[in-house]
């Protein structure tokens, strides 16, 4: 430790708001949710404190005991022991617990204490305590305890200024260090009764607002009733709400390239920037809004604290079909994005259930799909309403979101059949109190969602655009020829190669050729038809273009093959870097590949035969 | 060939050339810090100018400060990350175990 710098841990419980407290501290803006297992690897922030001195701050997995069972847990045992590779021991360790529920808590700082490193307790969400009417002795608890001990409200600006204070000041004195012992360990529990007897005055366990709600959102039927509900009511809002912005944004950008076009001269640079940049590129702009609707209900959820009622809800549902209640929260991130879905399987214990889960989780619906989706259904769904309340196309957009759902259920069904370990696993996972989200913590995560969107659309998307544009321009037609030029380019010959494999699922050339970029980026898709059928001379907008020139067994199929496709690189990058198996990649695709072509096949054939 | 056609072919080239580099970061990324360090190594020699060696400098890959964990995309560190579990007395590599 140097005189000017200071190396501090957050540790604490799960959803105790570790992560609150690194982004007050440090500015930054990891992702928080009210659930426990957000955050599942070591983050590092930096902070200047008042005297000068450079704080390091490193943000830690959850964990609710220093023996670790799943590797989230094991990077926080393995830094406040100091025996992860290439990271130093923490000068200092902030013991994170969350006021209002001490009797869970106290245990681990206890436990934290018997490293024998220098500790200060955090006492968390210190004005939800006080709203439940719960007294907490500090001075007594501090001289019990032997450590310092302060107040934050991690998600009120100011409300780690007594945590500032005291970690700026002289580094507390080290308890002395404890050797582990199972007798120990259970002596802790004694000790923590002892602790709250002398210093806590609590009027409820439990908030009685929590226990009013759960006794309807946990109940057996009307719970999995009100989750089918919101489920279904996302969706409906995704369509409802965000196609008219969708088309909005659409027509600007058809009326901005006619009229850049008008005013360029003619040559590869104004079809480049035509049909590339404001007919592919633009496309999928247009689908911002609803990407971030569904995100804007993904954030609600996350942060009301519903998301593990859902999970309690659906445990005895996963356990049939060789999952658990743990999965839950890593598919459901996966509705985001598959990358974080699968590191979030590091908060499951059990192996097994894990790479189950790894192996599932991409066959949930990414916010990648939807614009494939949301063209397709605008292009061959008509607007109706069933019942006159609900969207049909909304209909159609969900039931796509519950096929991957039910394919991802009989993955896990058949995995359970044919594997060795049949043993199932109980639940064990925390229900935090409900909480309203906060305007600003959505407005963030909206903010960084749309960011992260629009970073893929002028990065690796623009990219493949241009990239498809080039394949889709070049060689031009030959003297005399009689087809389209697009057809004597690259990307005719490919896609026609390419057509013999998925011919029998009703792709034509140009969608067969779609595939190619959207293996780097889901999105791209949209965009790589959109310049072939631009450049191909089509006009009026993708959709029309594409109801023009496809039957809806064609679009159906490539919705159904959207649905359960092999995934993006990055995905099958972390599914290597999650297993450190190059197997379980191949099994991963392999399988998909086999689900997308057999289901698309079935769907093209019967509605061929039907329509 | 006329002047005007002429700039314009030179901007498309430079806009493909460019997507292709964009492109091969995104999914080859190993391979492409192994150039850009080749690259580096090759431009930073004592014996070079200011200039080529300010040049070298630029060109030296950084590694990869997130995590993936906000999503794909977010930090470009799919691959050269050792997992984090990959420790001894670990479950890993995970497997799949099939009824014998």
């Amino acid at each position: 430790m140097s005189a000017s710098s200071l190396r501090i841990a957050l540790v604490g419980n799960p959803n105790c708001g570790k992560t609150a407290l690194f982004n007050l501290l440090t500015g930054g803006r990891q992702k928080v949710a009210n659930y426990a297992g957000v955050t599942v690897e070591r983050k590092e922030g930096r902070f200047m404190a008042p005297s000068g001195r450079l704080l390091q701050i490193l943000d830690l997995p959850g964990t609710y005991s220093l023996e670790a069972n799943s590797p989230d847990e094991q990077i926080t045992r393995d830094i406040c022991a100091g025996t992860f590779p290439g990271e130093a021991v923490p000068d200092l360790i902030v013991c994170v617990a969350d006021a209002t529920n001490l009797r869970l808590h106290l245990r681990f700082v206890l436990e934290v204490k018997r490293l024998g490193r220098p500790v200060v307790l955090a006492l968390n969400m210190m004005d939800t305590a006080r709203s439940r009417g719960i007294v907490i002795d500090v001075p007594e608890l501090s001289r019990r305890l032997g450590l310092p001990v302060v107040e934050t409200v991690a998600v009120k600006r100011g409300g780690a200024q007594a945590l500032i204070e005291r970690v700026d000041g002289e580094v507390p004195a080290a308890a002395p260090r404890q050797p582990d012992d199972a007798g120990d360990r259970a002596d802790l529990h004694a000790q923590v009764r002892e602790l709250l007897a002398a210093t806590v005055t609590m009027p409820r366990v439990t908030a009685e607002i929590d226990d009013a709600l759960d006794r309807w959102t946990l109940h057996p039927v009307f719970g999995l009733a009100i989750l089918a509900v919101v489920m279904f009511l996302v969706f409906q809002a995704v369509y409802s709400l965000g196609k008219p912005m969708t088309d909005a944004i659409g027509d600007g950008f058809g009326w901005l390239g006619a009229h850049v076009a008008a005013w360029m001269p003619a040559g590869p640079l104004q079809s480049l920037v035509n049909d590339g940049l404001f007919g592919g590129l633009g496309t999928v702009l247009g689908f911002l809004p609803e990407i971030l609707v569904l995100f804007f209900f993904i954030i609600v959820l996350e942060e009301s604290g519903y998301l593990p009622r859902a999970a309690f809800l659906l445990d005895r549902l996963m356990l049939s079909v060789g999952l658990t209640g743990r999965s839950f929260i890593p598919l459901l991130s996966s509705f985001a994005c598959a990358i974080p879905g699968i590191m979030g399987t590091r908060s499951i214990t059990d192996p097994r259930d894990r790479l189950t889960t790894i192996l599932i989780a991409p066959l949930m619906t990414c916010s990648a799909r939807l614009p494939v989706y949301a063209l397709l259904i605008g292009a061959f769904i008509p607007i109706h309403y069933v019942f006159g309340v609900f969207n049909l196309q909304g209909l159609v957009l969900f039931a796509l979101y519950l096929a991957g759902i039910l394919g991802a259920m009989l993955v896990g069904w058949v995995m359970k059949h044919i594997r060795r370990d049949k043993s199932e696993h109980a639940l064990m996972m925390e229900l935090p109190s409900y909480r309203l989200p906060k305007l600003r913590d959505v407005a963030i995560g909206l903010y960084e969602r749309g960011m992260i969107f629009l970073r893929r659309l002028t990065g690796v998307i623009l990219g493949l655009t241009v990239l498809m544009w080039f394949l889709s321009t070049f060689p031009g037609a030959p003297e005399g020829a009689t087809r389209p030029a697009i057809e004597y380019s690259f990307a005719g010959y490919i896609g026609r190669a390419l057509q013999y494999v998925f011919a029998p699922i009703g792709f034509n050339w140009q969608i067969s050729l779609a595939l190619i970029p959207a293996f780097a980026a889901r999105e791209t898709a949209v965009a790589a038809l959109a310049t072939v059928y631009l450049v191909g001379g089509e006009s009026g907008g993708l959709g029309q273009a594409l109801a023009g020139q496809i039957p809806l067994a064609s679009a159906l199929s490539l919705l159904v093959w959207f649905a359960y496709a092999p995934q993006c690189m990055s995905t099958l990058a972390i599914i290597k870097r999650e297993t450190d198996s190059w197997r379980n990649v191949a099994i991963s695709f392999g399988y998909m590949f086999v689900m997308a072509y057999t289901a698309s096949f079935i769907v093209y054939q019967v509605t061929r035969a039907l329509t | 060939m006329s002047g005007g056609l002429l700039v314009q072919y030179v901007i498309v080239g430079l806009a493909v050339l460019a997507s292709v580099w964009i492109v091969l970061r995104k999914l080859a990324r190993k391979t492409t810090n192994r150039w850009l360090a080749a690259a580096s190594i090759h431009f930073n020699q004592p014996n070079r100018g200011a200039l080529a060696r300010a040049f070298g400098r630029r060109l030296q890959p950084t590694e990869a400060t997130g995590d993936c964990s906000d999503g794909c995309s977010t930090c470009g560190a799919c691959g050269p990350k050792p997992p984090a579990a990959a420790r001894p007395g670990e479950p890993m590599p995970l497997e799949f175990r099939s009824r014998q």
